[in-house]
């Protein structure tokens, strides 16, 4: 029973006490976003092309992996990711003249991120099955030859229970509606605060912290219902 | 602590998705998130190491914290060239600066470079293969001098019997009728 460190923002009243070190280094981070930002407008404002890339180019690097990976935990697969990914930074492109300034960066960022996959998913649930929708070509997905469901198998292999277990509990992240999904994505993959998290979703901290909860519940109500052996300790 | 419901399990089974979370759920959730405030979380480490009850609860939820955690997928690296790839993608459409300058394309240089080099690679190919076809011609032709050689040598030597041959004949002719002249007259 390990409580995750401190990494709240201590203006807000509701924030814990102590500042932690990766405190000092997102604040850096969101520092350097907010010039880059900054430069960005100024060069658009100028029509400064050479400057306006620059800037872009600065921000893509800096967020291109960790948008592919918060992506890709909707999407599953990697190439298709790469695309969502592409169109994420597209929008972020046209979009970033109303960029108000009054979030971090990569919180307005994230936003257009989880609205561009859900958005994605939601179109592809709606096409016909193709290749890459194949829960064998996900990345992380049990080989050909394993199990594919339960956890009866007599080998007590554990890295194949593990690859087994991870593919149903993907399954089930898979199956939380929104907005359970993204709040849960944020929480327990990009660890963000429950302030972040309000800023990227744009609701209050008590909600935040309700749709955690109801994520929690859900989750664990669709283990019990198709595998309760997991549940157990 | 809730009095109405103490040590009852998080997420109780049958009622959990629309039953809206008590103080208790929130303050463990919290907990296990890192969200407390330094004296909250004291005061509910002293009642965890007190309540039983209250730390199967918090079991509960960090199990499926825990069970969500592990699902995370594996990074996947992206494709070489994104960034180019996508700052191409804003030039086509038109959102960015619409001639694409040389100057000012932080790719351009690469790619000049790249061109370069494809460029000297097939000069350098194509200077190996001549050397090849040199080479390989320089060892035919040896043996078609030696052809050639032969054949005019054997073409001498054919025009060096001829007329040897002619003179040979030309000796007959002259010596021939002397001869026969010389038999006839009985010499």
């Amino acid at each position: 029973m390990t409580p995750q460190p401190d990494h709240r923002d201590p203006k807000d009243p509701r924030a814990p006490e102590g500042v932690s070190p990766g405190d000092e280094g997102s604040r850096a981070e969101a520092l350097e976003d907010r010039i880059l930002v900054q430069r960005f407008l100024e060069a658009k404002e100028a029509g400064d092309r050479e400057g306006l890339e620059a800037a872009f180019r600065m921000l893509l690097l800096r967020y291109q992996e960790r948008i592919h990976r918060l992506v890709l935990r909707y999407v599953r697969d990697p190439l298709e990711a790469e695309d969502v990914t592409q169109d994420v930074f597209l929008k972020v492109y046209r979009k970033l003249d109303g960029f108000q300034g009054d979030s971090a960066f990569f919180t307005w960022l994230y936003r257009v991120a989880a609205n561009t996959a859900v958005d994605h998913v939601a179109k592809r649930k709606r096409r016909p099955l193709h290749l890459s929708d194949d829960p064998s070509a996900l990345v992380g997905s049990p080989k050909d030859g394993e199990p594919r469901s339960g956890l009866s198998s007599e080998t007590p292999d554990e890295p194949m229970l593990r690859r087994e277990r991870v593919r149903i509990t993907r399954e089930i992240c898979d199956a939380l509606p929104e907005p359970y999904k993204t709040t849960l994505f944020l929480r327990e993959f990009e660890e963000l605060s429950y302030l972040e998290i309000a800023e990227v979703s744009g609701c209050s901290i008590g909600t935040v912290e309700s749709r955690l909860f109801r994520a929690r519940a859900r989750f664990r109500k669709l283990l019990e219902e198709r595998h309760p052996e997991l549940l157990q300790e | 602590m809730n009095g109405d419901d103490p040590g009852g399990p998080a997420f109780p089974p049958g009622r959990t998705e629309g039953r809206h979370p008590d103080r208790e759920d929130l303050l463990l959730q919290r907990y296990l998130d890192g969200e407390l405030r330094a004296i909250e979380r004291r005061e509910l480490e002293a009642r965890l190491a007190e309540e039983a009850p209250l730390r199967d609860r918090l079991a509960r939820i960090e199990r499926v914290q825990n069970l969500v955690r592990e699902s995370d997928p594996e990074a996947a690296p992206l494709g070489l060239g994104f960034a180019d790839r996508v700052l191409a993608e804003i030039r086509k459409s038109g959102d960015g600066p619409v001639e694409e300058s040389p100057a000012s394309d932080p790719g351009e240089p690469l790619r000049l470079l790249r061109r370069w080099t494809a460029v000297a690679a097939a000069i350098l190919l194509l200077l190996a293969l001549g050397m090849l076809i040199r080479l390989t011609v320089g060892t035919a032709g040896g043996d078609g001098r030696l052809e050639a050689e032969g054949r005019s040598r054997h073409r001498f030597e054919r025009e060096v019997l001829e007329i040897l041959d002619q003179r040979a004949e030309r000796l007959e002719s002259k010596a021939g009728p002397k001869t026969m002249r010389n038999a006839a007259d009985g010499r």
